[in-house]
């Protein structure tokens, strides 16, 4: 490159960097530095659940220009985008692909920030955030599950959204605000449709862009235990590079998935029909599926449903106030009694899902 | 993966068979590990150049 042609274009990005003031950004973006030590691998997840974010909101997108919520219409547009449509049926695979290895991403992104006790101080509220994005995400999954109007999207979401009419007085009001009337109709798929376009991700964007700030005001945090072992590298330009690496194999395997297992469609839902056999829910709810076909109808008089419903709700609220209960995070110390129970959990939820596949 | 989505009946319309499907993804693969290759040497350059400075 001559000298002239070097010159011009440090006057155009000059001319960029004055015009959209880029510097403080630079400068804000300039002062993260990310901890390289041995468990530093984990930290790929965090970025891998954006980039699937990305990918999901950007299918979506395309999918929404002929997808028409209506159960008249419903199961025909969507066989309008597989058959008719070019590449429709790649389009509608990548975003039914990436939504599963998005939520397989942020689990693993949330573990391994539980494991390494990521959320002690200053980032509790890091930790809040992250855990209300992984509600958002179980939310996502939910509400697109019905959109095609299929017969197993139809009956799963039957039985999904009869699980909360057990809680006391509270049960029956949220069955009616997810249904919109006492069956699945239209009035659920225009409901589950407004809250996987519109609601959930404007409420996801928000909640992306206040954890990635919250992270970039912390920074990355050190495990307890290996303080003396880590260096570190600058997140802009050189650790964003590697997080590119991983976006890229993350592209390639969402690239395989969704050309050699194209996404299928089912026919549209009679929904006088009865409901088929082996009716399951999707990978990341087999854990409560599974739960609560293990247990017994009711345990000593009440409702199986309730105590699950009771036990979820529990485990969630305890989840987001984590770094409140867990003190020993505040000194920077070491929590076995914590990881033991996370590995326990771990270990419930890989045993459930395997049992929920092998025999549903 | 069910035989009746294999109904390709224009190009990019309709899935395709396996065959077909296996190229599309050898060129999109192709034109990523080409970028991961290119991200690296970029990577490598940024890190040898630190590493310089802190020498």
């Amino acid at each position: 490159m001559d000298g002239t042609t070097s010159n011009t274009s440090e006057v155009k990005a000059g001319w960029i960097r004055t015009r959209l003031q880029l510097d403080p950004i630079q400068k804000f973006f300039a002062g993260k530095s990310v901890p390289m030590h041995r468990h530093s691998f984990w930290y790929f997840f965090g970025g891998l659940s954006l980039f699937f974010f990305i990918v999901q909101i950007m299918t979506g997108m395309l999918l929404l220009i002929y997808y028409s919520p209506t159960p008249d219409a419903a199961n025909e547009s969507v066989h309008r985008i597989v058959f008719q449509v070019p590449f429709g049926w790649w389009i509608r695979s990548v975003h039914s692909w990436s939504a599963h290895l998005m939520v397989a991403s942020v689990l693993v992104h949330m573990a391994s920030t539980f494991f390494m006790q990521a959320y002690g101080p200053p980032r509790e509220i890091v930790w809040m955030s992250g855990v209300i994005l992984l509600f958002l995400v179980l939310g996502f999954a939910f509400t697109g599950y019905l959109l095609p109007w299929d017969s197993t999207a139809y009956f799963a979401t039957q039985i999904g959204t009869e699980i909360p009419r057990s809680i006391p007085v509270l049960g029956e009001i949220i069955v009616r605000i997810l249904r919109g009337s006492e069956f699945i109709g239209q009035e659920t798929l225009r409901r589950l449709f407004a809250l996987h376009v519109v609601i959930l991700p404007v409420a996801a964007f928000f909640m992306v862009i206040f954890h990635m700030l919250m992270n970039q005001l912390h920074g990355t945090s050190i495990p307890p235990g290996i303080q003396g072992e880590n260096r570190s590298i600058a997140f802009f330009p050189n650790y964003l590079y590697r997080d590119a690496l991983a976006w890229s194999a993350g592209f390639l395997l969402l690239f395989w998935l969704s050309f050699m297992y194209p996404v299928n469609i089912g026919q549209k839902v009679d929904i006088y029909a009865s409901a088929p056999p082996g009716i399951r829910p999707e990978w990341y709810f087999l854990t409560l599926f599974q739960t609560l076909r293990w247990l017994p109808g009711t345990i000593m008089g009440i409702n199986t449903e309730l105590l699950v419903n009771l036990g979820v709700g529990a485990l969630g609220i305890g989840f987001l106030a984590l770094p409140l209960i867990d003190r020993r995070s505040k000194r920077n110390e070491r929590n076995m009694f914590i990881r033991v129970l996370g590995s326990i959990f771990v270990c419930y939820m890989m045993i459930s899902i395997i049992v929920a596949y092998m025999t549903s | 993966m069910n035989d009746t989505l294999t109904t390709a009946n224009q190009f990019g319309a309709g899935v395709p068979d396996f065959g077909t499907r296996l190229v599309f993804f050898c060129i999109g693969a192709f034109v990523v590990i080409l970028g991961m290759i290119l991200i690296y040497f970029k990577m490598d350059e940024l890190d040898t150049a630190k590493d310089k400075k802190f020498k």
